[in-house]
C-alpha cells in the first residue's frame, strides 16, 4: 500500500500478539516434551508469561497513533488498554485453572486459551473487516473447544456444541453482513467505509440499515446482548469455570472495544444518508436493546439457584449496563467510551475474582448450587470475603470497584441527555441487588450439608482470589479516578480518527 | 455474455436463506453444519462477486481468509460432534437440552 | 504530589499512616486467639449467657505482637508529627506566609475535580504536638491496663484506628477529609465504648454514644453540603484564609432560613457547631459522655481527652474565621454562630460542673468535668478568644489524659484490691463486712475509697498535679494560665460593656469555682483520710510490667500537666512574665498566625481583676473542698456532708437533672410509640403490600417473559399448532435448552427490529 513499507515502523504495533504466539509455541513444546510431572507448570508458565506480554503494550508500543499493516489494525491507546485488560485476564484465568482438577493438567488447554487471547488482542485493535472476522473466528473457534473441554462430562460437550452453533450461525450472518458493507463501497477499512456510503448508497438507509443489524447479529452474540443472548446461561454453566471466567471477561470486553470502534467509526456523527442520521439510529437501537439486555437479565437472574447461572444471566445485565455507556457516545463520546473502557476493566477482575470462588468451592464440593454455599464463611472467610468483594462489585457497592463503573457509565447517560435511560438502569440495578445480596446472604449466615467441610485455598487460588480483590478495592477508591482518565486519553486517541 | 452483479447477489441471498433454514430446521448435527458452511459460502460467493464488481482484490483476500477459517471451524465442529456421539450416542441437536432455565 | 520523605509538605501524609497500618497489621495478621470455654478464669468467668460455649482469647504471642505493632504505629506517627512540628516551628514566617500542604485530586465533579490533601498551619502543629504524645501514653497505659483483657489485640487494634483517624482529621486540609476522621472515631468510639460487650450498660453505652452523635453529625454534614455548595470547595486555606469570600458569605442571605436574617455564613457555622456540640458532649447532646464510662478507662483518656472530644473543639476552632464572618467580637459584634457558641458553652460549663459536684463515680466526675472544660473552650470562642480556647485545649488534654488514667489505675487497684480481699476470704478468713459488698461491690464508687495516698504514692501525687492543674491552681499548674486567659480575654469585652463577656465572664468563674471545689472533693474522697472499706485498704497496682506502663504515663503526663501552661505566660504578667515569655507569649505569637491578619487580634493587656479572680476562685474552691473533705475526712458509713447542705437540690444534681430521664420521656418513648405506629400500620399495612404488590407484579413479569418466549419458540419451533393451543407449555422456561429454537428467536427479533428500523426510517422520510 505504502511506497515504501518500512517493516521495522509496523512491528511494534503487533508486539503483544507476536509475543503470544511465541507463548502459545512454548506451551505447546512444553507440553510435548515436558513431561507429565511437569504439566501443572504449564499453568505458571502461561500465567506468568501472559502477565509479562500484558506489560508490552503499555512500554512499547509505535511514537505515533496510526493504522498499521496496510491498515489491517490501528495502533492507539484505547487498543492498548483493552490489550492490558484481555491479557491480564487470560493470565488470571490460566492461573485460575491450575488448579482445575479436569482442565488444568492438560498443556493443550493453556494453549488454546492463548491462541483465543490473541485472536481479542487483534479485534481490540483491528482497523478492516477482512481482521475483525480473522480475529473474531481466532476467538471464537477456540473458546468452542474450550467450553467442550471435559470431554467426558454430557454437560460440557452439550455447551461446546450449543456455542458452536450459535456462534457458527452468527457468525455466518455478520460476514454477509461485511460482505454487503463491501459491496455498497468498495472498502473494507472500517475507517475508510463510511466516506463511501453517500457516494454507494444514495439517500435510501435501508441498504445499510440491512448491513448494520447482521454486523449486529455478530456482535450481540459476541457480547451476549438480548436477544442473542440464549447461549450464555447454557454455555457458562456447562463449560469448566475457568473457561466460563474468561469468556464473560475477555472474550466479552474485546468484543466491546469491536463494537465501540466499528459503531463510531462505520457510523461516525457526520453520516446522515438522506434524512436519517444513522448514528441516531444506532444510538437508539443499542438504547432499547440496553434496557432489554439489562431487564432480561436481571429479572431471569432472580430465578436461578445455580450459582453459574446466576452469574450468566448476572453478566448478561452487566452487558446491557456497558450497552447504556454504549448508547451514550451520541454526545460527549470520549467520556462514554472511557466509561465503558473503565467498566469492562473493573469487570474483568471482578467477574474472575467471582468465578475463581465459584471455581474452588464447587472443587470442594462438588456443587454449583448456591444454597450449598451456606457457611461458606464459616468453611473458609477469606474465600467468602473475596466473593463478597466480588459480588460487591458486580452489585455496585462502595468501596467496590462496580460502584464507580456504574457511576460513570450513568453519568454518560444523563451527559448525553438519556436520563430515562440512566433511570431505568439505576432501577435494573436496585433489582439486581436482590440476587447479588442472596448470596452473601448465603454465605455469611445460612448453614449447609457442607458446612462442617472446611475448603482449603492453594496458593494459586490464593494469588487470583487476593489480586482480584485488591484491584477491584483500589479501581474502587483510589485507583477509580487515575484509571478512568487514563481511559479518557484512550477515548480521545479513539476519536481522533 | 456477462451476468451481472445482481443476479450473483440474488444466488448469494438465495444461498444464504437456505443456508440459514437448514441451520434453524435441521435436527442432524452434520447437516446443520453443511447449512453453515452454506451460508459462509454464500457471503464468499457475495464477496467474490462484489470484488469482480469493484475490480479489485480486497474481496478475494477476504474469501481466502474465510475459507481458511471454515476449515478451521468445520475441524472443530466435527471433533465437537465426536465427543457428543460418545456420551450420548446420538447426533440430533434436539437431544442437548440438559442445559436450560 | 512528590513522593519525599525530607519534604515536609509532603511528611504530613505519612503522619496518620502508622496507626491505620498498625490497625490492619493487627487485624489482619497478629489478631489470633484461642477459645476456651467461657466459664475460663482468663476470659473473666462470669458470663452466665455464655456457659458452655467457647470464647475466644487472644493468645501470649498475639497480645506482645499486637502491642508492639500498636507502640510501632503510634511511635512512627509521632516521629513524623514531630518532625513536621520542629521544621515548622523553625521556618520563618510559618502560617501567615508558609503552610505546608499538598494534595491529590481525588474525584473529577464535573468540569473541577475534588482535591484532597493535607495542611498543617500553626493550630495543627500544636496539635501534632499533643495528640501522638498524649496517645502515645494512652497506648503504654493500655498495656498494663488491659493485661488481662481477653481481647487485647483487637483492643489494640480498635486504639490505633482510634488515632490513625484522629490524626487523619487534624492534617486534612479540608472538611470533607475531617469528616472522615470524625466519623471513623465516631465508630471507633462506638466499638471501644461497648468493648466489653457482656455488660449490658457497655452496649447500651455505646449504643447511645453513636446514636447522639450521629443525630450532630447528620446536621454538621447538612453544614459541609451546604458550604461546598456556597464556595465550590471545602478546602481550610481557600476558604478560612479569604475574607472577601467570608465577607461575602456573611452577606448572602441563606437558603430558607434567609428570611430570618441568618446569613449562609451564619447557618454554615451553625450546623458545623451542631456538629461540634454533639461530639464535644455540649448540652443539650452531652448526654452520651457520662455513660461512655463504660468503657476501658484508656479509652475514656482517649475519648475525652486525647481525640474525640478534642476533635470537635479542634474542628471549630479550625473554622473559626467562617463562624466570625460578619461580626467582629473585639469590638462586640457577636455573629449568630457565634452568640450560640458563647451561650451553649458557658451554660454547659456551669451545667456540668454543678452536676459533677454530686457524683460519687470517680470516673464520672472526670466526665462532667470534662464536659464543662469543653464548655470553657465553647464559651471561649464564643467571645473570640481564640487562642485562648486552643491553649487550653492543649492543656486540658494533658492534665485530663493524666486524671483518667490516675483514675483508672485507682479503679485498677481497687479491683486488685477486691480480688485480694475475695482470695482472702476464700481462704478461710472470713469477714462478714466484704460479703454485704459480694457481686454488688463497685470499684468506681468514691465511698468505698479513700486513704489510698498510703498504698498508691505516685498515682496520689500525679493525680493530685492534674486534679490542681484542672482546678487552675495559680501560678505553677498549667490549667490556670489558659483558664486565666479565657477569663481575661472575657473580662476585656465586659469593661468594654459587652453583653456576651460578661455572661461568659461571670458563668466562667462560678463554674471554675465548681471545678476547684469538686475536685478538692474528689481528692480528698479517694486519697485523704483512712480506707473506708477492706478493699480501699489492699487497693494497689502490684509490681511488675503492668504496674510500671500505668505508672510511666502518669509522670510524664503530670510534667506536662504543669509545664505545658508556661509557653502561653503573657509577657506583662509581673515577675513570670519575662521569666516566661521573654519577647512576647509564645503560644500566642505562633498560633495567632493560623488567622488571616484581618481575623488576629491582641491579647489583652494583664489586668488584676481576671486574675485575681482566677486566683480567688480556684483558691477559694480548693480552699473550701478541703474544709469539708480534707480537714475532717469522711469516715466509713458517714454520709457525704454536701447532702445535708444541699437538700434536695443534691438529689437533683445527683441525677444529672434528670436529663436522660427527660430525653426518654420526651423522644424514646414517642418516638418507640411512633416507631410501633409505623410498624403496624404503615410498613406492616401500607410499605408491605406495595412490596408484595412490586413482588409479585416482577414475578409476573417474569412468567410473562416465559411465555411470550415459550409461545414464541414453540410457536415457529414446534409448529404454529403446538405452540398456539399448548398453554399447557407455559410453564416451560424461556431457555428451552434447544439451540435451534434460540437462533429462530435470534431470526425473529432480527426481522421485527429490521422492520421497525425500516418503518422508522421510511416515515422520517416520508415527513421530512
Amino acid at each position: 500500500m505504502e511506497a515504501s513499507f518500512d517493516f521495522w515502523t509496523h512491528l511494534p504495533a503487533v508486539i503483544p500478539e507476536l509475543l503470544l504466539t511465541v507463548l502459545a509455541v512454548v506451551v505447546l513444546l512444553l507440553d510435548l516434551y515436558g513431561g507429565k510431572e511437569n504439566r501443572r507448570n504449564i499453568a505458571f508458565v502461561s500465567a506468568i508469561g501472559l502477565a509479562a506480554i500484558a506489560v508490552t503494550p503499555l512500554i512499547w508500543g509505535p511514537s505515533e497513533q496510526q493504522v498499521f499493516w496496510g491498515g489491517m489494525v490501528r495502533y492507539d491507546l484505547i487498543a492498548q488498554i483493552f490489550k492490558v485488560m484481555i491479557i491480564i485476564g487470560a493470565s488470571i484465568t490460566c492461573l485460575m485453572a491450575a488448579d482445575d482438577s479436569e482442565v488444568g493438567h492438560k498443556g493443550e488447554f493453556y494453549l488454546i486459551v492463548i491462541v483465543a487471547t490473541l485472536g481479542a488482542s487483534l479485534i481490540a485493535a483491528a482497523a478492516d473487516l477482512i481482521m475483525v472476522f480473522v480475529g473474531l473466528e481466532t476467538l471464537s473457534i477456540p473458546l468452542y473447544i474450550l467450553a467442550a473441554f471435559r470431554r467426558d462430562d454430557e454437560r460440557s460437550s452439550e455447551s461446546g456444541m450449543k456455542y458452536f452453533l450459535f456462534g457458527a450461525f452468527s457468525s455466518g450472518v455478520m460476514l454477509y453482513g461485511f460482505s454487503l458493507l463491501y459491496g455498497f463501497t468498495g472498502e473494507t477499512n472500517i475507517y475508510t467505509l463510511s466516506q463511501a456510503f453517500p457516494a454507494a448508497v444514495a439517500d435510501n438507509p435501508l441498504p445499510l440499515i440491512g448491513a448494520l443489524l447482521m454486523l449486529l447479529v455478530g456482535f450481540g452474540f459476541k457480547v451476549s446482548m438480548v436477544p442473542f443472548h440464549f447461549w450464555t446461561p447454557d454455555v457458562y454453566e456447562g463449560a469448566p469455570t475457568p473457561v466460563t471466567a474468561y469468556v464473560s471477561v475477555a472474550s466479552k470486553a474485546a468484543s466491546f472495544a469491536l463494537l465501540v470502534r466499528v459503531l463510531l467509526a462505520v457510523f461516525p456523527v457526520t453520516l446522515v444518508i438522506g434524512q436519517e442520521n444513522l448514528q441516531t439510529l444506532w444510538v437508539n437501537l443499542v438504547s432499547v436493546l440496553a434496557i432489554v439486555t439489562m431487564t432480561i437479565g436481571n429479572v431471569l437472574a432472580l430465578r436461578q439457584t445455580n450459582i453459574k447461572r446466576l452469574l450468566a444471566y448476572s453478566s448478561i445485565a452487566q452487558a446491557g449496563y456497558v450497552l447504556v455507556g454504549v448508547a451514550a457516545m451520541q454526545s460527549q463520546s470520549d467520556y462514554s467510551v472511557a466509561s465503558v473502557a473503565f467498566y469492562l476493566l473493573m469487570y474483568t477482575f471482578t467477574n474472575l475474582g467471582a468465578f475463581a470462588g465459584v471455581l474452588i468451592f464447587s472443587e470442594t464440593t462438588g456443587s454449583e448450587n448456591i444454597k450449598d454455599m451456606g457457611g461458606l464463611s464459616r468453611r473458609n472467610p477469606w474465600l467468602a470475603l473475596g466473593m463478597t468483594i466480588a459480588i460487591l462489585s458486580l452489585a455496585g457497592i462502595p468501596p467496590a470497584a462496580g460502584f464507580f463503573g456504574k457511576f460513570y457509565l450513568f453519568t454518560a447517560a444523563v451527559n448525553a441527555n438519556m436520563v430515562l435511560l440512566a433511570i431505568i438502569a439505576v432501577l435494573n440495578a436496585i433489582v439486581a441487588l436482590y440476587y447479588y445480596l442472596i448470596v452473601i446472604k448465603v454465605m455469611y449466615v445460612d448453614r449447609s450439608q457442607y458446612d462442617s467441610q472446611s475448603i482449603a485455598l492453594s496458593r494459586s487460588t490464593l494469588w487470583v482470589i487476593g489480586l482480584t480483590s485488591i484491584a477491584v478495592l483500589l479501581l474502587g477508591t483510589f485507583g477509580a479516578q487515575p484509571f478512568f482518565d487514563w481511559a479518557a486519553q484512550g477515548a480521545q486517541a479513539l476519536l481522533a480518527l | 455474455m456477462e451476468v451481472s452483479i445482481a443476479s450473483y447477489i440474488m444466488l448469494s441471498a438465495v444461498l444464504f436463506i437456505l443456508g440459514a433454514m437448514g441451520v434453524l430446521l435441521r435436527r442432524n448435527a452434520i447437516l446443520v453444519f453443511m447449512s453453515v458452511e452454506l451460508m459462509l459460502n454464500a457471503a464468499n460467493l457475495a464477496l467474490v462477486a462484489f470484488a469482480r464488481h469493484w475490480g479489485q482484490t480486497d474481496g478475494h483476500l477476504f474469501v481466502f481468509f474465510v475459507i481458511t477459517v471454515a476449515a478451521a471451524e468445520v475441524a472443530v465442529g466435527l471433533a465437537l460432534i465426536v465427543a457428543i456421539f460418545r456420551t450420548k450416542k446420538s447426533i440430533n441437536i434436539d437431544d442437548l437440552h440438559e442445559l436450560q432455565g | 504530589m512528590e513522593v519525599n520523605f525530607s519534604d515536609p509538605n509532603f511528611l504530613p501524609w505519612l503522619i496518620p499512616v502508622g496507626p491505620l497500618l498498625a490497625f490492619f497489621i493487627i487485624t489482619l495478621a497478629t489478631n489470633r486467639a484461642r477459645l476456651v470455654p467461657a466459664t475460663s478464669h482468663e476470659y473473666g468467668g462470669h458470663h452466665p449467657d455464655y456457659e458452655g460455649m467457647l470464647v475466644p482469647v487472644a493468645t501470649v504471642p498475639s497480645r506482645i505482637l499486637s502491642v508492639t505493632v500498636g507502640l510501632a504505629g503510634v511511635i512512627m506517627a509521632l516521629f513524623f508529627s514531630y518532625t513536621v512540628a520542629f521544621s515548622a516551628f523553625g521556618e520563618h514566617g510559618f502560617g501567615a506566609e508558609v503552610v505546608y500542604a499538598s494534595n491529590i485530586a481525588w474525584m473529577a465533579t464535573g468540569d473541577t475535580a475534588f482535591r484532597l490533601g493535607v495542611f498543617v498551619d500553626p493550630l495543627t502543629v500544636i496539635m501534632l504536638i499533643m495528640v501522638p504524645l498524649a496517645v502515645l501514653m494512652i497506648f503504654i497505659y493500655s498495656i498494663g491496663y488491659m493485661a488481662h483483657d481477653p481481647r487485647q489485640s483487637r483492643f489494640f487494634a480498635l486504639i490505633s484506628l482510634f488515632a490513625g483517624a484522629m490524626l487523619t482529621l487534624v492534617v486534612a486540609d479540608n472538611l470533607l477529609l475531617l469528616f472522615v476522621g470524625w466519623e471513623v472515631m465516631g465508630l471507633c468510639s462506638y466499638m471501644l465504648i461497648g468493648f466489653w460487650f457482656e455488660k449490658k450498660s457497655a452496649y447500651k453505652a455505646a449504643i447511645k454514644a453513636f446514636i447522639t452523635t450521629r443525630v450532630a453529625d447528620v446536621v454538621m454534614l447538612l453544614g459541609i453540603v451546604y458550604l461546598y455548595y456556597a464556595t465550590g470547595t471545602l478546602n481550610f486555606r481557600d476558604i478560612l484564609y479569604n475574607p472577601e469570600l467570608l465577607e461575602q458569605l456573611a452577606a448572602t442571605p441563606a437558603l430558607i432560613f434567609g428570611s430570618w436574617g441568618i446569613s449562609a455564613a451564619s447557618i454554615i457555622g451553625i450546623f458545623l457547631i451542631v456538629g461540634t456540640i454533639g461530639k464535644s458532649a455540649q448540652f443539650p447532646l452531652h448526654v452520651w459522655l457520662p455513660d461512655a464510662m463504660e468503657g476501658p478507662t484508656p479509652v475514656s483518656a482517649m475519648i475525652h481527652a486525647a481525640a474525640m472530644v478534642s476533635a470537635g473543639i479542634y474542628a471549630i476552632i479550625r473554622i473559626y474565621p467562617l463562624l466570625e464572618a460578619g461580626g467582629n467580637p473585639h469590638y462586640g459584634i457577636l455573629s449568630q454562630p457565634m452568640v450560640l457558641m458563647a451561650v451553649v458553652g458557658s451554660f454547659t460549663a456551669l451545667f456540668a460542673a454543678t452536676i459533677a459536684v454530686a457524683q460519687n463515680d470517680v470516673k464520672r466526675v472526670l466526665a462532667y468535668s470534662t464536659i464543662s472544660q469543653l464548655g470553657f473552650m465553647m464559651a471561649a470562642l464564643g467571645i473570640g478568644a481564640y487562642i485562648a480556647a486552643a491553649f487550653h485545649l492543649i492543656t486540658h488534654a494533658f492534665f485530663k489524659a493524666l486524671l483518667f488514667m490516675a483514675s483508672g489505675s485507682v479503679i485498677h487497684g481497687m479491683e486488685h484490691g477486691e480480688h485480694h480481699v475475695h482470695e482472702h476470704a476464700a481462704h478461710g478468713h472470713d469477714d462478714h463486712h466484704h460479703d454485704d459488698h459480694h457481686g454488688h461491690f463497685d470499684p468506681q464508687d468514691m465511698m468505698n475509697m479513700g486513704g489510698l495516698r498510703k498504698t498508691m504514692p505516685v498515682t496520689f501525687i500525679t493525680f493530685l498535679i492534674g486534679g490542681f492543674s484542672l482546678a487552675g491552681f495559680p501560678l505553677i499548674t498549667a490549667g490556670f494560665w489558659s483558664k486565666d486567659e479565657i477569663l481575661a480575654d472575657a473580662f476585656y469585652g465586659l469593661t468594654k460593656g459587652y453583653g456576651a463577656h460578661a455572661l461568659v465572664f461571670i458563668m466562667l468563674a462560678v463554674a471554675a469555682f465548681l471545678t476547684a471545689f469538686y475536685t478538692m472533693r474528689q481528692l480528698g474522697l479517694t486519697f485523704w483520710g483512712e480506707p473506708r472499706t477492706e478493699v480501699a485498704k489492699h487497693a494497689n497496682l502490684g509490681r511488675g510490667l503492668v504496674s510500671f506502663t500505668m505508672t510511666l504515663p502518669l509522670i510524664i503526663l503530670a510534667f506536662f500537666a504543669i509545664t505545658a501552661g508556661f509557653v502561653g505566660v503573657p509577657p506583662d504578667f509581673p515577675i513570670l512574665g519575662p521569666i516566661f515569655s521573654p519577647e512576647h507569649n509564645a503560644f500566642h505569637y505562633f498560633v495567632i498566625e493560623t488567622l488571616h491578619p484581618a481575623f488576629q487580634a491582641e491579647a489583652p493587656a494583664v489586668n488584676a481583676i481576671p486574675v485575681l479572680t482566677s486566683f480567688v476562685v480556684a483558691l477559694g474552691g480548693l480552699g473550701l473542698g478541703w474544709w469539708m473533705y480534707w480537714r475532717k475526712p469522711l469516715v466509713a458509713g458517714e454520709e457525704d456532708p454536701l447532702v445535708g447542705i444541699l437538700g434536695p437540690v443534691h438529689t437533683v444534681l445527683k441525677n444529672k437533672y434528670y436529663i436522660d430521664e427527660i430525653y426518654v420521656a420526651v423522644f424514646v418513648k414517642p418516638s418507640q410509640a411512633f416507631s410501633r405506629f409505623v410498624i403496624d400500620f404503615i410498613d406492616r399495612g401500607i410499605l408491605d403490600g406495595i412490596l408484595h404488590t412490586i413482588a409479585r407484579v416482577a414475578t409476573w413479569i417474569g412468567d410473562l417473559f416465559k411465555v411470550l418466549n415459550t409461545w414464541l419458540i414453540d410457536g415457529v419451533g414446534d409448529g404454529i399448532p403446538d405452540g398456539i393451543f399448548d398453554f399447557g407449555g407455559w410453564v416451560r422456561r424461556i431457555q428451552t435448552g434447544h439451540v435451534q429454537e434460540y437462533l429462530l428467536v435470534v431470526l425473529g427479533a432480527v426481522l421485527v427490529i429490521g422492520i421497525i428500523l425500516a418503518l422508522s426510517t421510511g416515515i422520517l422520510q416520508a415527513a421530512g
